[in-house]
């Protein structure tokens, strides 16, 4: 048995020639709650479903619970749970219809434990789909994603068109129903404040790489902010770990990564102007990976 | 994966379209049957109603397919079920059948509601009619259905994959039609339009439509297309189609035509006279450049009729009431031999209106200041079968210096010396004919002629000709001797067919078919009026064969019979009488055209001459 949930090694993909995953490298531990984190069109519904065995990468493995993804793609599916962006159903059928339908493809699909989520959800079966609210709509969805006990679920952006009040509802129920059963969950968003308060592990992907991947908590101690005044006569940019540098008048701020007592100590002997240490939360850190510079500014003449 | 379910989802996804396709190819059968039963006929609902499920079923069944595969290929549900463990095949089979048994139910609904009730009022009694035209749309339904399946699970636009599947499956329908497209004339032995080739392309075509879907699904192509560039590439393509069929049907260029009357009455052959050609007894042909010219034709060809009939018919004869008959009908074969015009002909003398053979003569004569003399006559009454044996064969053919003549139950040959006289050389009793099989697996053989004056290639041409078209002997073979090949062709209503001749011994030809071109479904059309066949004859490597309105040519000596042209006119008042190749090349055809009254009361036959352009 191995610990690891999904372990991805050097996936490529391609549309044509245009690249959308370049040597990905990724491992989900069991039990593991995973913020996989990008901005719309980095890659992140590519690379799901080339978990789901829907499309075959151009080079590299992608292993779920120990299988293959695209030759074993419809065992991995009896096993992991998906929930789609924005997801599309049936509007025709009742909410028991489609339970019943999806049920079908599951060969230990549970209807009392639907059920019972029907109920929690606060969902009627007799309810048409097309006449769902989309909280209602992504209630269900989640609900189609669990009915058959999976070891892993993967959202798809699932809040995508929820208002604040539903995302938080629907973002709590999520946690109620999977953690307290250690279910591994592989949560993609762009949302990082949605993110942040449930997720063990990051990953941040930009352009089809993965910028970077930890443990949430490893993450907010290592990518530090620091912040001269004035700005030091050194060449900043030639830090080591160097994510984000940002000239402010008189001011200048560096984010660095993998920052440890060795960083720091160089950090002071470049410069001799005040320095101040911050913390960064996960909205920031992912700034800086994603669209931070890493060369100052030009300065205006004179 | 439990099926229960799945084929349920199917089955209730298309219930309304359902609903609206019954709606519409029912509507009028039961409004015809409320009709009939108001005006106190009985409830039933005649052929009439069907005209509009005859014309719906196709196009329903390809809407029916679209709505059915966009219902679970719309991107978004599309990834909804392909997230789950379901096999993409099976689903999409379930999915393929269901769709395609509920279109076919639908189609066959109005046909076996008007056979039902036609049963019950015992009205319009045609089962068979009945069951032809609900196998024949189904099949065709058959095929809009699978192929607007296909389009859309690649297309995933319902309204662009329905356009892109119907003019698929009409091109899939048409095309075996319009083939052979005239520059290439690709139709050989393999593809025919006949009903079972036909069930074979339609079943075929959908097997394979069916096939690829489930692999453009489970592979998940997705063909992206802009509406701007498919009506382009639509427009395109008809326009292709319509190019290509222009050709098919386009005519022979007819380079001069003129307009001729003619008291002799409509039936009107060319008779080629040593190198001149005449028309219908009276007319003298030149063409140059394309260009027709009509002269009025020497005085004793105008005669020579009434002459071989009347001044030759010897005393004894006329006094016996003998009837003759002359081979060549009508005219003689004509030679010039050192500058002198020479005419040949069998004359064979019947007890009037009976089958009695009395006497039979090889005549020559000569052409001398537009008036006919006789030369020599050469007796041959003894080749006769007797009254009990009724075995008797007319036959005459030049062949160089030689005549090559049946005569009853005997094979003349004859010399033709410098001063036109005619000289008995052998004489050989013929075989008698087997019935011609027409089994084509089979090695057809065939009597050859015994003679020795002749090479054995113009014997195998004369038994072959003789064989098949006794009535053409004269002038026209049907045989094509190319590259030490002897093959030869027979036009039949279905085709166009090459035997091959493998070998001959002393009694008999062995031949074997070879290859048949298969007239198109275009070609035979209009089989009841034009193609029916009045003449074929090969020339120079080509297969010339003319009915009374059409006239095609084709290529026999390439690896496939290809048609080279056509010639036709659909009109009333139209028959070719004859044609001829001319010594440019160039093609020469005789169309009566009608009768015209003059002033005096005479009614005249009216003529067109046409030179044709010669196909290559």
């Amino acid at each position: 048995m191995t610990d690891t949930a999904i372990e991805i090694k050097n996936l490529h993909f391609s549309y044509g020639r245009r690249k959308v995953l370049t040597g990905v490298n990724l491992n989900v531990p069991k039990g593991s709650i995973f913020g996989f984190l990008g901005r719309n069109g980095a890659g992140k519904t590519t690379l799901i479903k080339t978990l789901l065995g829907l499309q075959k990468s151009s080079a590299g493995t992608a292993t779920i619970l120990g299988m293959d993804c695209f030759a074993h793609a419809l065992e991995v599916r009896k096993r992991i749970g998906y929930m789609a962006e924005d997801q599309q159903m049936y509007g025709w059928m009742t909410v028991g219809q489609i339970i019943r339908w999806v049920g079908a493809f599951y060969p230990n699909w549970d209807n009392a434990f639907t059920d019972r989520l029907v109920d929690m959800l606060r969902l009627s079966k007799q309810t048409k789909v097309r006449a769902l609210s989309k909280g209602q709509n992504s209630s269900l969805a989640l609900l189609l994603a669990l009915g058959h006990h999976p070891e892993l679920v993967i959202l798809d952006d699932p809040t995508l068109g929820l208002d604040p009040i539903a995302r938080k509802d629907f973002l709590r129920r999520v946690i109620d129903l999977l953690q307290s059963n250690g279910v591994t969950v592989f949560f993609s968003s762009h949302l990082l404040y949605e993110i942040e308060p449930v997720a063990d592990h990051i990953a941040i992907l930009d352009d089809g790489v993965i910028r970077k991947c930890g443990k949430t908590e490893m993450l907010r101690e290592t990518v530090r902010k620091f912040i001269f005044t004035p700005k030091p006569e050194a060449d900043l940019a030639s830090l080591p770990g160097l994510l984000d540098l940002t000239v402010a008048g008189d001011n200048i701020a560096v984010t660095l990564e993998q920052c440890d007592a060795q960083t720091r100590h160089k950090i002071r002997e470049l410069s001799q102007t005040a320095m101040e240490e911050s913390a960064l939360n996960l909205d920031e850190i992912f700034e800086a990976c994603v669209i931070g510079n890493k060369t100052p500014a030009p300065q205006p003449a004179g | 994966m439990k099926l229960g379910p799945v084929i349920h989802q199917q089955i209730v996804q298309l219930k309304w379209h359902v609903l609206a396709c019954l709606g519409l190819v029912m509507a009028m059968p039961l409004e015809e049957a409320v009709m009939n039963a108001w005006q106190g006929e009985g409830f039933y609902a005649g052929r009439l109603s069907l005209f509009i499920p005859i014309i719906a079923a196709p196009l329903l069944a390809g809407l029916i397919a679209c709505a059915n595969v966009q219902a679970d290929l719309d991107d978004k549900r599309y990834l909804f079920w392909r997230s789950r463990p379901a096999g993409v095949k099976t689903f999409m089979s379930i999915k393929f059948l269901i769709g395609m048994v509920t279109a076919l139910i639908i189609i066959a609904c109005p046909f076996v509601f008007a056979f039902v009730t036609c049963q019950i009022v015992q009205t319009e009694k045609n089962e068979r009619e009945f069951f032809v035209v609900i196998a024949v749309f189904q099949l065709i339904s058959l095929l809009t259905y699978s192929v607007c399946f296909f389009c859309n699970v690649l297309i995933r636009k319902t309204a662009r994959a329905w356009l892109v599947g119907m003019a698929a499956a009409c091109l899939m329908m048409v095309l075996p039609f319009i083939l052979p497209f005239h520059f290439k004339d690709i139709v050989g032995d393999v593809l025919v339009v006949t009903s079972a080739v036909y069930l074979s392309i339609t079943i075929g075509s959908s097997a394979l439509a069916f096939a690829l879907s489930l692999v453009a699904a489970d592979r998940n192509w997705h063909l992206h297309t802009n509406l701007k560039g498919l009506l382009w590439a639509g427009a395109a393509i008809v326009f292709l189609l319509a190019m290509l069929f222009s050709r098919q049907v386009a005519n022979i260029k007819v380079l001069d035509e003129i307009k001729l009357e003619s008291g002799w009455g409509w039936d009107a052959p060319f008779y080629r006279i040593d190198d001149r050609l005449y028309f219908h007894g009276r007319q003298e042909i030149q063409t140059s450049d394309g260009r027709i010219k009509v002269f009025e034709a020497a005085d004793w060809f105008k005669t020579e009729r009434s002459w071989t009939v009347n001044d030759h018919n010897r005393p004894d004869h006329s006094e016996q009431k003998l009837e003759l008959r002359t081979y060549p009908a009508l005219h003689a074969i004509y030679r010039r031999i050192n500058g002198q015009l020479y005419a040949f002909a069998l004359h064979i003398y019947s007890k009037r209106g009976m089958i009695e053979y009395k006497h039979a003569y090889l005549r020559s004569f000569k052409v001398l200041n537009d008036e006919l003399f006789p030369v020599s006559t050469l007796d041959v009454s003894e080749c006769l079968a007797s009254e009990e044996d009724s075995f008797n064969r007319f036959a005459i053919r030049l062949i160089d210096d030689k005549i090559i003549a049946f005569v009853g139950n005997q094979c003349l040959s004859a010399a033709v010396n410098e001063s036109g006289e005619i000289e008995l050389l052998d004489r050989e009793p013929l075989t008698r004919y087997h019935i011609l099989q027409k089994d084509r697996n089979r090695i057809i053989q065939i009597p050859l002629i015994k003679t020795d004056t002749i090479d054995f290639q113009e014997r195998i041409r004369f038994a072959l000709d003789y064989t098949y078209k006794p009535s053409w002997i004269v002038g026209d073979s049907i045989v094509d001797i190319h590259n030490n090949t002897i093959r030869y062709y027979l036009v039949s209503d279905q085709d166009v067919a090459r035997y091959e001749v493998l070998r001959w011994d002393d009694d008999y030809i062995y031949c074997r078919f070879q290859s048949a071109r298969p007239f198109t479904f275009l070609e035979q059309l209009d089989r009841g009026r034009s193609l029916r066949l009045e003449r074929y004859f090969i020339r120079n490597g080509k297969l010339y064969a003319h009915g009374m309105q059409k006239l095609m040519v084709f290529d026999v000596r390439s690896e496939r019979i290809r048609k080279l042209g056509h010639w036709e006119r659909l009109t009333d008042n139209f028959g070719i009488t004859d044609m001829e190749v001319l010594e440019d090349g160039n093609l020469v055809m005789a169309v009566s055209t009608g009768w015209h009254q003059h002033t005096d009361g005479v009614h005249y036959a009216t003529f067109t001459m046409y030179v044709l352009k010669n196909p290559e």
